[in-house]
């Protein structure tokens, strides 16, 4: 690697690590419009333009809202305490920015194959519990597939999961979506 | 040093230690109570809906604080500490153990028998459930039958469980809803369970945690309670056995120890903390340990065992309704004596084993967008079965709980390390007892067309007990079964520690029955 390279990436390296609580609180800064391309390529595209730039908007509030160093949460048998690591969004900016030009030019498949290659070479495997701040794609998918919203498209029913509900009805089967249109949920 | 004195100072902050205090400070009136815990008060009710959201959202700490960090150690299932201690964040899980339980020696030539009958402490176990608040119906076991009916009716089965109990059922195997220390209607001042799903932080109140009976206790200024406070040892009376004060310190307050005094003092620490504290406690007539003249604290440290299989079910379910709310059948939990030893319950909770979004699909395809939703969609026809069996297996003399010289808190005072060991009755059916529930399993499936997806044997022992035993010889346990220790008239142990033997089912109530008992026999004392 040339030393200029080298260069780059420490610094590159430092300026994640050193993210200004503003660049967080600003997310995703003058890069919404990539966000938007990005959610509209990995989310269903049931949902609409509209809903995907609604579900890009719930996750910049994510982002937004991130908390870094906070305890974070221990199942039993671990007794360790961890904490919350670093704010992602500065990875995310990089990431935006890495995928600027195809993201907001070519066709669906065009743009997918490319966020495809980026969370390839960041080391995704699959969608976790929670985003991780490994790739911004697919931080915003695990943000999405593993929302309420998400579970009842997937069992096309109102399952309500992780919402306080009565336990009145339990023990009814689940109602049927409305219509089946996920737009309709958002 | 300040010194605090009281009639009884109860170290400790959990479960059994305000169920003492309630109970003592109903049977004795005026008594000055203090509780010593070495944990913060979570006393924010208001703030679980917040705290639960950013669970969910970030996997936060459902219980923010609930720890301290040099106050850990090796082999502990839990690090909670905190006023209202493990309790604060269980999911309320109220099963009951069962006269075979304590009567393992005299039934099957195992283990040891407790002190007492099923009989002697089921009364107490009700008495537990009407004061924590517990939904339930009856057990379709003739041998289950209750003192007392439980407080509040069962939580309704959702949709998801009566499905899988019609399953469940076909092999021949009973089951019914797991009774639960949460609202089936509004009771002791808490609201009615709302299904949140999250029962380890309830944001409602529904589920019970011991903070909300400390608030009421403070509220009438029936205890004093001092939290942050770390109890490192006891004082003994300089001729004769009786415990006369603690010594402890505030963490805000480290150069500043204080003493604690009272006439009975009510160890209350749960199952690490309890046996961590006699141990610490030394002199030279005690030279291993207060209560220890048996060498058996921090031995026959216990649980259960478990083995959990995920079972695809013939049937479309919604994961989501209401997860942490199993069908328990305890069809296994009544072993016949003239057949090879077997204890086991079986819980089945709904699952997401392998319905869960996925990034790739069976081929390695990386799926985006409708594909991966569709994808998802066509693995839910089929719904899952969490299948969890807690099964009966009793600790060696050398499962121990140790002072681990090498790691210690900020005050210096070594640090528990506990390894659990099985004794060689309960190594040696091992397999069988596997195979046993395996074959369950398999017949579960068999009668339903179903397919087991996995089966995973655990590698900790759940709901640890034991580390003071009780009995009533005093060269083989710690206290009798009242919790008074055998070498200190006037030192009393509460709950989990005093356990024998783990149980093949959840065990807070049990430990809850036990503490109530002990309490009453305190009382008496006092």
């Amino acid at each position: 690697m040339k030393r200029r390279t080298v260069l780059q990436s420490a610094l590159g390296a430092a300026g994640l690590a050193a993210l200004p609580a503003w660049a967080q609180a600003g997310f995703p800064g003058p890069r919404e419009k990539e966000l938007r391309e990005i959610a509209a390529a990995v989310l269903p595209e049931s949902l609409g333009r509209k809903g995907t730039d609604a579900v890009a908007d719930q996750f910049t509030r994510w982002v937004r809202d991130y908390k870094p160093g906070a305890e974070m949460g221990a199942g039993y048998g671990v007794t360790r305490i961890s904490r919350k690591p670093a704010s992602p969004a500065g990875t995310y900016a990089a990431q935006l920015q890495q995928l600027s030009s195809d993201v907001t030019t070519g066709t669906l498949a065009a743009k997918r194959l490319a966020i495809a290659a980026s969370m390839k070479a960041a080391g995704v495997r699959d969608i976790g519990n929670i985003p991780d701040g490994r790739h911004i794609a697919s931080d915003l998918m695990t943000f999405f597939f593993q929302s309420p919203l998400a579970n009842d498209l997937a069992y096309d029913a109102v399952v309500g999961k992780d919402q306080c509900r009565t336990i009145a009805d339990s023990a009814q089967v689940p109602k049927p979506r409305k219509g089946g249109n996920p737009r309709a949920a958002l | 040093m300040p010194r605090y004195e009281s009639d009884v100072c109860i170290i400790g902050g959990g479960i059994s230690a305000v169920l003492v205090a309630q109970k003592l400070s109903e049977l004795k009136p005026g008594l000055s109570i203090t509780v010593v815990e070495a944990g913060k008060k979570l006393f924010d009710a208001e703030n679980r809906m917040k705290y639960r959201a950013r669970s969910i959202a970030y996997g936060e700490n459902q219980w923010p604080g609930d720890f301290i960090e040099d106050q850990s150690a090796e082999g502990i299932v839990t690090r909670t500490m905190a006023v209202g201690g493990s309790a604060m964040h269980w999911q309320g899980h109220a099963n009951n153990f069962s006269e075979e339980d304590l009567r393992l020696k005299s039934l099957y030539g195992l283990a040891t028998d407790w002190p007492l009958t099923w009989a002697e402490l089921e009364k107490y176990v009700a008495e537990a459930d009407r004061r924590i608040g517990v939904s339930g119906e009856p057990s379709p076991h003739p041998e289950d039958k209750r003192s007392a009916p439980y407080p509040m009716p069962p939580i309704p089965l959702t949709y998801n469980l009566i499905q899988m109990k019609q399953w469940a059922e076909r092999a021949g195997i009973p089951f019914y809803g797991c009774p639960l220390a949460r609202n089936s209607k509004p009771y002791d001042g808490r609201a009615e369970c709302q299904r949140c799903n999250t029962c380890t932080v309830c944001p409602t109140g529904a589920r019970y945690s011991p903070d909300y009976t400390f608030k009421q206790l403070l509220a009438k200024k029936q205890i004093t309670l001092h939290d942050q406070t770390l109890i490192r040892s006891l004082v003994m009376h300089d001729t004769k056995t009786e415990i006369v004060g603690a010594t402890g310190v505030h963490y805000e307050r480290p150069g500043e120890p204080a003493e604690y005094r009272a006439r009975m003092f009510v160890v209350a620490s749960g199952y690490a903390w309890s046996s961590w504290l006699l141990l610490s406690s030394r002199n030279a007539r005690f030279p291993n340990g207060f209560a220890n003249s048996s060498d058996h604290v921090g031995r026959y440290m216990t649980g259960h065992k478990f083995i959990t299989a995920n079972i695809e079910v013939p049937a479309k379910l919604y994961p989501g309704m209401n997860e942490p709310y199993p069908l328990i059948s305890r069809q296994f939990l009544r072993c016949p004596v003239d057949q090879p030893f077997v204890r086991y319950d079986i819980q089945i909770f709904e699952s997401t084993a392998g319905r869960r979004p996925r990034l790739k699909s069976e081929n390695g395809e990386m799926l985006f967008g409708d594909d991966l939703l569709q994808d998802w969609q066509q693995r839910t026809a089929r719904g899952v079965g969490r299948v969890r069996m807690y099964y009966d297996s009793h600790p060696s003399r050398d499962s121990r709980l140790t002072l681990n010289p090498s790691a210690k808190n900020r005050f210096g005072d070594p640090l528990p390390k506990i390894v659990n060991r099985l004794d060689e009755a309960a190594q040696a059916r091992e397999g069988y007892t596997h195979q046993h529930i395996q074959g369950t399993c398999d017949k579960i499936a068999k009668a339903n067309d179903c397919k087991i997806l996995n089966v995973q044997v655990a590698d900790y022992q759940d709901h640890p007990s034991g580390g003071c035993r009780m009995g009533t010889d005093p060269k083989s346990s710690v206290c009798d079964s009242f919790g008074r220790t055998h070498d200190h008239p006037n030192l009393y142990l509460s709950g989990a520690p005093t356990l024998p033997t783990g149980g093949c089912t959840n065990a807070t109530m049990t430990f809850a029955g036990l503490t109530l008992r002990g309490a009453e026999q305190m009382a008496k004392a006092l």
